[in-house]
Formats: C-alpha cells, structure tokens, sequence
C-alpha cells in the first residue's frame, strides 16, 4: 500500500512538475563538434565570399555601362577621371607573380576590409544621387541600391573570415572616413562627374576584391597547387 | 483489502485533483518547428507552443549570433503570423549562424525551448511560383498545351544571387477511377513556360509548378491550374486522314488500270520508241521465215521502181546488148531499127579508140545520138552519126574492129534517141577501173539493179524509157511500161568478139 501511494504520488509529481531546463548540447548545423557555439566553416565562408564579390563585380560592370548610355544619350562626354576618386593609396597593388606569392593572408584580408568599409559611404551617396536625375534607368537605380547593400554584407563576411582566420576582434578604419565629406555641389555637371567616378572606380576595387578573395580561397583550401597566379 | 483498494482510489483521484489544479504553472516547452528563408536575404522561424499551463503566456525569441554572447530579440514577431518571428534584410547574414531560442513565460514561469543553429544558407526554400496558367494550342496537326508561370516575387534571379529552377507536374482528372492516375514530373530549368506534347482528346488535366533556389529545398506546389482538352480534335484528324487515304487508294487503283488496258499508248507517250529503219514493201515477218522470192517479189513490184503510166511521152530507150545475146525490144522505138535477125541497128558507133569512155555527158546535152555501142575494142567517144547499115548491119564506113555487130545475133538493136538527155555506161569488163560514168560523176548512180544495170539519174526529167532486158531466154516483151524520168542505163558487159 505503502508502495503504490508512493508510486501515485511520484506519478503525480512527474505529471505536474514543471519541465526542468535541461541544457541540451547544442547541434551545430553541419559539425560534428556540439560545441556551446557553432560557426560555419571556413570554406562555407569563404566560397560564398568569392560569390559575394564575383556578383558585385558584375554588377557594378553593368552599372558603368548602364551609366555610359545615359551620359551618351544625353550628350554628355566624361572622360576618365582623374583618380581621386580612385585610391591607390589605399590599397598598394601588387604587380608581379612574386609579389602576390609574398603577400600573405592576413594582409590579404586586411586589405579586403580596407577596400569594402572605403566604399560603402559613397556608393550609398551614389546611389541617394541618382535618384535626383531627370532620366536615370530604373536599372541603373537598382543596381547601384544592389551593390550598396551587397557590399555591406560583403563587409560583414570580410569581418568573420578575418576572425576565424586571424582570431582578431572586428577592425575599424581610422582616418578614412573623415575625407568622404558629403559632396554637395550645385553644378550638375560636377555631380554626375563625381558619381561616374564613384561608379568607374569602384568597378575597378571590385575587381581587386574578387581576385584577392579568389587568391584566399585558393590558398585556405587548395593548399599545395595554388597556381592561380 | 477493499479498504486499502478504496483508499488508493482515493488517493489517486486526490492526487489527480491536485496535479491538475497544481498545473496552473510555468508554460511547457515551446518548440521551434523550422525556420525558412524564402530568398537568401531574409528568414522566418515559427515554433509551436507547449502547454500554456493555463495561464496567459507570451513568447520571446531571442538569438545569438554565433560566439558572441550578445542576445538580440527577433526584429519582426507579426510579419510572419503567429508564432512566429521573421528577420528582415538588416538583421540576416548568410556569414554567421544563428543560434535561436524561443522562451515561453507565464506568471508561474518560463520555458526555454531547445535552441536551434540555422544558418540562412541552408534554410532556403522558395515561395511558390506565381500565376501558373495553362493554355491549348491547337497549331498544326500536333496540338500541345502550354504552362507558364512567374517566379517567386521576391527572388532576386535578376542579379545572380540565386539561380532557380522549376518543375512541371500534371496529371488527369479521373473522377471515376479507383486507382488515382500518378503525376507526372518533368524539369523545366530556369525557363518560365514548358509545353506538353500529345496530350488526351477529352481529357482533364491538372497542372502544377515548384521552384527551387541553388541546392535549397523545393518549394510547395503551386495552386493547380486545369485546362480541357477538347473532344473533337481526334475526330476532325481521324476523318480527314480516312478519306485522304481512300482517295489516294482510288487514284491509285485507276492509275493502275488505266495502265494495264492502255500500256503501250502510255509506254509510247511516255518513251516514244525510236524509230527504225524501214523499206516499204519488205517485210519484216518474211525475212523471218519466208523465202527469198516472196521477200524481194514485194520489192521489185511491177511498180518499181515508180513506174508512171505516161503513155504519151515517146519511150526512148536505147538498147544495147550483147552480141550473143537475145535482146527484148518493145515500145516504140524512135529508132531506125531494122528487123532482121543480122541486122544491126544503126546504132554503131564507130570509133577506134580502145578505151571505154563515158559518153553520157555529151548526148545528155547535145541531144544526139547517144547511142553507142561498144566494140569489143573500145568504145566511141564521139557521137558519131548514124550509119547507114545494111542488112548485115555493117555500116558502110564501118570499120570491123569497131563495130560491135554480131551478125548471128537474133537481137534487134535498137538505137534508142531519147531527147538527147540519157547516157548509159558501158562497163568494159576488162577495164574496170576507169570510171564509166557520166562525167566521171558516181553520184549519178541512184540504184543498182543487178550486175549489168546502173539506173542514174538525170537531173532533167526526161520521158521514160523502158527497160530493156536483154537476156539469153529472151522471150518475153514488155510492153508500154514507162519509166519515170528516170535516166535508166543498161550497162552491158561486152565481150570480146570471140565470146
């Protein structure tokens, strides 16, 4: 009797006992490892990095083209600028075949970050300024509204593979941001050669982008033949 | 016993009692059922509830961002319906996992849910594509239906970021049947519509698309469009295909006929035969199997060779024989003939020259006397005049080598003076290489009769002449037959006097 009344009462018990918070492991999406956190792997990260900036490169081709055909149609001649907008400074290139062989990844990736925070600000200034044209394509609006936002994601991916690559906290540039003032000119033609700048340059910082993620991946992943150079 | 069965009656149904009053407590677990990302830019996660403990309970749900111990709350707890919490493009990141947890709070308590890992990458499933609609083409004689469809609103084909690919599923409406009719899938790529060949005359299909985003998961199915197939599209086909196919069988059995009863017009017209060689009055059948006679008897007619009853051109002939030989004589002979069993005709020409000569170019135009005869020796050239011959026949001034006269011949020669326009040729069988013809011309000669008869032809029409024959068992006269203008010549191998 003694039993049963024990065995009710626990029975009762289990019925209504509130769930205890078991601290279940953690089930990483695809690893093995039930660590307390999960990241995605590195060449996840770095394969949806080199689409990132093959897409944006892409893009921002179009983008230039899209941008020649309104400036012909409408019977103006911008010649190729004269590199302000274009920062060498920034990023030194490297040249030759043993010069990229001596770059190492961390500078690699110092570098991509470097080039994607550079160039968030004034594509998104581009992009508020083609609104205000008379006859923009309504591609050329959407595409540089695309690449404003893929590039900051691109940041984002920049920022992780360089914390699970180097192990170092998020970086911030210092004394860049203080020369992207916001240009306002009246003049509209001085607007449309600062924009087309913005459009030309940035195409050819893509390109670096894409090719020195392209280099990384080569180098995480496909250690020994790495001959893309 | 019975009062220990009813004192854990008792208790057990105290202790239901109180477990379910006790049970106004903390909420059950809540659950996270999926998390969904429709485009790769955004995601949505709904949980289902565990028990609310019977008391008001509300839900949070809160995030990590992979290491980093900053909790964040879901940006978004309507978008989605309930229960659910939706991550717009500012807070989704394809570069980090997310670490999800759902906590159902009520006065008693909370409940945390397990904590679920996604990573947008690998949650994508698209929405279903848009406006499916499906169309009959009847076109040619191979009718087919189209689908087409939109993509998904929000995925972004346009730039890349994703590829997408469709399929196509569709099945026959059976109302009827027991079993139900399977689908039938077919991939259709990245293009927006796809065509169904062949489809059921009368039947009623339903027709449904999904997409699908990279390596993502398949979205639902579309809401299905129907579309009927119309009955008599069979029909018209098969009824024009069946008469078709009788008249090419009646064209053809007529053609066939018509050739078998007309063959050779038809062979004829289409191959026209070529012509042969034909003589008229030969006939072929004979020389198969008649006899020599029957088979030139047609030839040589009484007509040939083109005999014209002109009885009133003078027959001129000239005859010239051999000496041995029987001459047949008939017609009217402009001649001074003499009958006479030696005699000859005046018609000796005397010469002394040996050589056979053609003569018949010099009596076609100068009208004269052409009648020669050939010596034995030779044969005049010249006209010579007639001489008066007596009853011997040897002329007067005849020499005897040149004349050409057998008195012991029964022939009658007769001097034949046509208009002066025939010629004839002697062909002195020793010499035969010299060219007897008139005017060394061999194209005079339009037929050769046998052996001993040239027949020439002048180019003037002159009155007819008769045939002489002249042949031993000469017995027999033609009479009256005329000659077409026809230069007719009576070659006569002469022989030498002593034959």
């Amino acid at each position: 009797m003694k039993k049963t009344t024990v065995l009710q009462v626990c029975v009762a018990f289990v019925l209504c006992s509130p769930q205890v918070m078991t601290g279940s492991p953690v089930d990483c999406p695809d690893q093995d490892t039930a660590g307390t956190s999960c990241s995605i792997s590195m060449e996840k990260l770095l394969e949806r990095a080199v689409q990132h900036a093959e897409l944006i490169y892409r893009v921002s081709e179009e983008s230039k083209l899209l941008f020649d055909e309104m400036l012909i149609s409408n019977g103006m001649n911008l010649h190729i600028p004269e590199g302000n907008m274009c920062a060498p400074k920034t990023v030194p290139v490297p040249l030759s075949k043993s010069e990229i062989q001596q770059i190492s990844d961390k500078w690699i990736l110092h570098s991509l970050l470097i080039l994607a925070q550079f160039w968030i600000d004034p594509l998104a200034e581009v992009q508020a300024s083609l609104e205000n044209y008379e006859n923009a394509p309504s591609a050329l609006l959407t595409r540089s509204k695309w690449m404003s936002t893929k590039l900051m994601s691109l940041e984002q991916g920049i920022t992780v593979l360089i914390r699970q690559i180097l192990g170092e906290g998020s970086l911030t540039l210092e004394g860049l941001e203080e020369t992207s003032d916001r240009f306002v000119s009246s003049n509209i033609l001085e607007t449309v050669r600062r924009d087309y700048s913005v459009i030309y340059c940035f195409r050819k910082d893509a390109h670096k982008m894409q090719t020195f993620l392209k280099l990384l991946k080569c180098r995480q992943i496909d250690k020994e033949n790495c001959s893309l150079f | 016993m019975w009062r220990d069965a009813e004192q854990a009656l008792t208790l057990m149904w105290l202790l239901s009692w109180i477990s379910h009053s006790m049970c106004h407590s903390s909420p059950g677990r809540p659950r996270i059922t999926r998390c969904r990302s429709p485009e790769k830019e955004t995601f949505t996660c709904w949980w289902e509830p565990g028990s609310t403990g019977g008391l008001p309970t509300s839900y949070q749900l809160y995030y990590r961002k992979e290491s980093s111990l900053e909790v964040f709350e879901c940006p978004d707890y309507h978008k989605a319906g309930n229960n659910s919490c939706y991550f717009d493009k500012r807070h989704t990141s394809i570069w980090i996992i997310y670490n999800i947890t759902v906590v159902a709070s009520n006065a008693l308590g909370k409940a945390y849910s397990e904590s679920v890992e996604v990573d947008v990458m690998d949650i994508v499933q698209p929405h279903p594509p848009e406006n499916v609609n499906v169309t009959f083409m009847q076109t040619t004689n191979s009718p087919y239906f189209l689908v087409q469809w939109q993509p998904p609103h929000d995925a972004d084909t346009r730039s890349g970021w994703v590829t997408i690919k469709y399929e196509v599923r569709l099945k026959i409406e059976n109302s009827g049947n027991e079993e139900d009719s399977n689908w039938e899938s077919y991939s259709a790529g990245k293009q927006l519509e796809f065509s169904i060949y062949s489809p059921q005359p009368g039947a009623n299909y339903i027709v449904q698309v999904r997409c699908k985003l990279d390596q993502g998961l398949w979205s639902e199915w579309s809401p299905s469009a129907f579309i009927q197939i119309p009955d008599n599209m069979s029909d018209t086909q098969n009824a024009f295909m069946i008469i078709a196919v009788t008249l090419m069988v009646i064209i053809f059995l007529l053609t066939a006929g018509v050739l078998t009863v007309k063959m050779k017009p038809v062979k004829h017209f289409f191959l026209p035969p070529v012509p042969e060689p034909k003589i008229s009055g030969l006939d072929t059948q004979l020389l198969k199997s008649g006899k020599a006679e029957d088979i030139f008897s047609a030839l040589i007619t009484p007509g040939y060779p083109q005999i014209a009853q002109r009885s009133d051109h003078q027959v001129e002939y000239l005859v010239v024989s051999d000496y041995d030989e029987e001459m047949d004589f008939n017609g009217k002979a402009h001649l001074e003939f003499q009958k006479g069993e030696n005699c000859l005709t005046d018609t000796i020409t005397l010469n002394s020259s040996q050589d056979v000569r053609t003569t018949l170019s010099e009596h076609v135009y100068s009208g004269a006397v052409s009648s020669q005869l050939s010596a034995t020796s030779g044969v005049l050239g010249e006209p010579q005049e007639l001489l008066p011959l007596d009853c011997n026949g040897l002329p007067v001034k005849a020499q005897d080598q040149n004349t050409q006269m057998s008195s012991g011949s029964k022939c009658e020669h007769v001097s034949i003076n046509p208009a002066g326009l025939m010629g004839y040729v002697e062909v002195d069988e020793e010499k035969r290489d010299q060219t007897p013809l008139v005017g060394e011309d061999y194209s005079m000669v339009t037929d050769v009769i046998s052996d001993k008869i040239l027949v020439l032809q002048d180019s003037i029409p002159k009155q007819g002449h008769k045939e002489v024959k002249c042949d031993k068992t000469f017995k027999a006269e033609e009479t009256g037959v005329v000659f077409e203008p026809l230069g007719y010549l009576e070659t006569l191998t002469t022989f030498s006097s002593g034959s």
